[in-house]
């Protein structure tokens, strides 16, 4: 058994990296908008809390495309039963989708982000300090938004915008992630401990969640 | 032993079936058989378990089917194709192995892919292959994974004669060995001994 | 709770439901007589009084949708078709004290503050609930199949009860224009007893209409679904 989930887990990394170029795709799109954004207001001088907002909402909607992305593809009604049937629990094979998809953005997002704060004009000082509030935010939008994506694929649903109806459960986290910004130079503060705590929490229930909802509704 | 017990199943307020029941014993077949929109493959996902019935119950050796017992004892093969099309065959072949906790050698499996392809290169990937093939790719799960029950929905689709006299050379086998065959098909390709019950 | 059927549950709420309103309305009457009995508030004049109003609901809005998840929970673990059922009725409600919240937050807002809107945590992780609340009613209603979307709503449910902790307590993470939280701060109440006592009037008036609704839209799904379910099987 140990021997198979090494496998899967071998396979899963496999085609994370097949998958990656969707993830260059989206962060391309994130360079072209933050030019954009910067053109639009450079006349205006304003403070690094705006550029964060503006960075730090579309990466939470490009993770959100990412992971409802994968779960269409990956999670389609024959794959779907075959994991129904497999010995593996379904939220384990859910945990392991989820962080491999971390780990993509994350990877792709480290190599943008030296180009993304040149053009949106940030100091490259922040730049540990924006990774570091990402890694850590990160984990729980997927795993938030990975229940979202299950609710939202289920074959049965009329209305598809359920992924929007969703977006308030993610304000905590942005909530959060803005009242870091108003802490100068972004020192060490609780504020970092919640948002291990808040993953913690998701780590308990999402997978449970995700796997149960694309069992009852998607097949 | 599987038993239904008056199964009626609705989606949404459309009845697809009522009062369903059917036996089928270790070592028997059986051909579920009816025109599309009959609900075979609905009632092969009830006996799954992938679906809830509306009323009736399905039991198997006894206990009432969850799913613990399906994921341990059925093997299914629906009409869709499973495997990624982004990774090789080799790799979907590992894959789907390691997802159903098979342990395997090397000889068994090319063995196994001789008989089904006669030749077959492994290195292509899951998209490049044709409609057939695609689809005996996924029948080599019924050689690799050991369990008592196939369930099979229209497995005949789409095969040449000389594929399907080999499919039917492992349902054979399979019978022989005391397994439990449940296939729905709406032609009449099996030669084989078998129960037939009309949708 | 898991051994109760949807029917019996439902007769037993249609059978009781009109001493409920008879009771609500008892108190209403008496809360209203209160509220007008009350001397106005030093700073804030008569403005003060959509208290009675705005916390009973507000305390309301997050009582039900803590009953919602948790009823949401145990339908999940024991599959129970009941606790599905009174997730699936108490959600509108719940949506329309949170409304109640909004509206008249933001005219007491607007009469003390001088601003109908602050993007304080407290109003926003209301607004954030009203949200859940409308998606939670939207998801309701788009499955085809009550069961499907009963699963689908409590998930939901499930994941937006992480957030009610956040509402609650956000108020004290952060220092902001929103007086803190009176009745249920450490060391008692800071309202005087006259006050204190209208509030909780008003808000068992409030608690007892909302019981009442709740039966009525219980008893009237689940009337539903029989006939449906008749008309299926015949």
């Amino acid at each position: 058994m140990i021997k198979n989930f090494l496998k899967l887990i071998k396979n899963e990394f496999l085609l994370m990296l097949r998958g990656s170029i969707f993830t260059i795709v989206l962060f391309s799109l994130l360079l072209i908008a933050s030019s954009i954004f910067s053109l639009a207001i450079r006349n205006i001088t304003y403070d690094i809390e705006i550029t964060i907002a503006f960075l730090w909402i579309i990466i939470f909607f490009i993770s959100l495309i990412k992971v409802e992305k994968v779960y269409a593809n990956d999670f389609s009604e024959a794959k779907l039963q075959q994991y129904i049937l497999s010995p593996f629990a379904l939220e384990i094979i859910v945990f392991i989708k989820n962080i491999m998809i971390y780990l993509n953005l994350i990877f792709v997002f480290i190599i943008f982000s030296p180009l993304i704060l040149i053009i949106l004009g940030v100091q490259l000082s922040y730049l540990i300090p924006i990774n570091l509030l990402l890694i850590l935010s990160l984990l729980s939008i997927i795993f938030i938004s990975s229940m979202t994506a299950s609710i939202t694929i289920s074959k049965n649903n009329k209305l598809s915008i359920t992924s929007v109806l969703t977006l308030p459960l993610f304000v905590p986290i942005l909530i959060f992630s803005m009242a870091l910004t108003e802490i100068v130079d972004f020192q060490i503060s609780k504020l970092y401990l919640f948002f291990i705590a808040y993953f913690l929490l998701n780590l308990a229930f999402s997978p449970l969640l995700t796997s149960f909802a694309l069992k009852r509704l998607s097949v | 032993m599987i038993e239904i017990r008056n199964l009626s199943f609705a989606r949404g307020n459309d009845l697809i079936f009522k009062n369903i029941s059917l036996e089928v014993k270790h070592g028997e077949m059986m051909v579920l058989k009816g025109a599309n929109g009959q609900g075979k493959t609905t009632l092969l996902s009830n006996i799954l378990n992938f679906l809830d019935p509306l009323e009736g119950e399905i039991i198997y050796d006894g206990r009432v089917i969850d799913n613990a017992i399906s994921s341990k004892y059925f093997l299914y093969i629906g009409e869709n194709n499973f495997a990624y099309d982004e990774l090789s065959l080799n790799d979907n072949i590992k894959y789907w192995l390691a997802v159903h906790n098979v342990n395997f050698s090397q000889e068994v499996r090319d063995k196994s892919i001789k008989f089904l392809f006669d030749e077959l290169n492994l290195n292509k990937k899951f998209y490049q292959l044709s409609y057939g093939q695609k689809k005996k790719l996924q029948l080599l799960l019924l050689m690799l994974v050991n369990k008592p029950v196939w369930i099979l929905d229209d497995p005949f689709n789409g095969l040449d004669n000389k594929t399907i006299e080999k499919i039917i050379i492992l349902l054979t086998k399979k019978l022989e060995n005391n397994g439990l065959i449940l296939i729905s098909s709406h032609q009449d390709v099996l030669t084989l001994e078998h129960k037939i019950f009309q949708l | 709770m898991f051994a109760i059927t949807p029917n019996t549950l439902s007769n037993f709420l249609n059978s009781i439901s009109r001493y409920i309103i008879f009771l609500t309305i008892i108190l209403l009457v008496v809360s209203g007589v209160l509220i007008i009995l009350l001397e106005n508030d030093y700073y804030q004049g008569i403005s003060f009084k959509i208290m009675f109003i705005h916390v009973p609901a507000a305390w309301l809005s997050l009582l039900l949708f803590s009953i919602m998840g948790v009823s949401s929970i145990i339908g999940l673990v024991f599959k129970s078709p009941t606790s599905f059922t009174i997730s699936r009725a108490m959600s509108p409600i719940g949506f329309i004290m949170s409304i109640i919240v909004l509206i008249t937050g933001s005219i007491w807002g607007n009469l003390t503050w001088g601003t109908y809107w602050v993007w304080d945590a407290r109003l926003t992780s209301m607004l954030i609930l009203s949200f859940i609340y409308l998606g939670h009613i939207l998801l309701l209603y788009s499955f085809d199949h009550f069961q499907k979307a009963d699963f689908a709503a409590s998930i939901l449910a499930i994941i937006g009860l992480v957030n009610l902790p956040i509402v609650k307590f956000s108020v004290d993470w952060w220092t902001t224009l929103h007086q803190g939280s009176s009745i249920l701060k450490i060391g008692g109440p800071s309202v005087t007893t006259d006050y204190f006592i209208t509030l909780l009037i008003s808000f068992f008036s409030l608690f007892l209409l909302c019981i009442y609704w709740f039966s009525n839209i219980f008893y009237i799904i689940i009337e539903n679904r029989k006939i449906e379910r008749s008309k299926l099987l015949e």
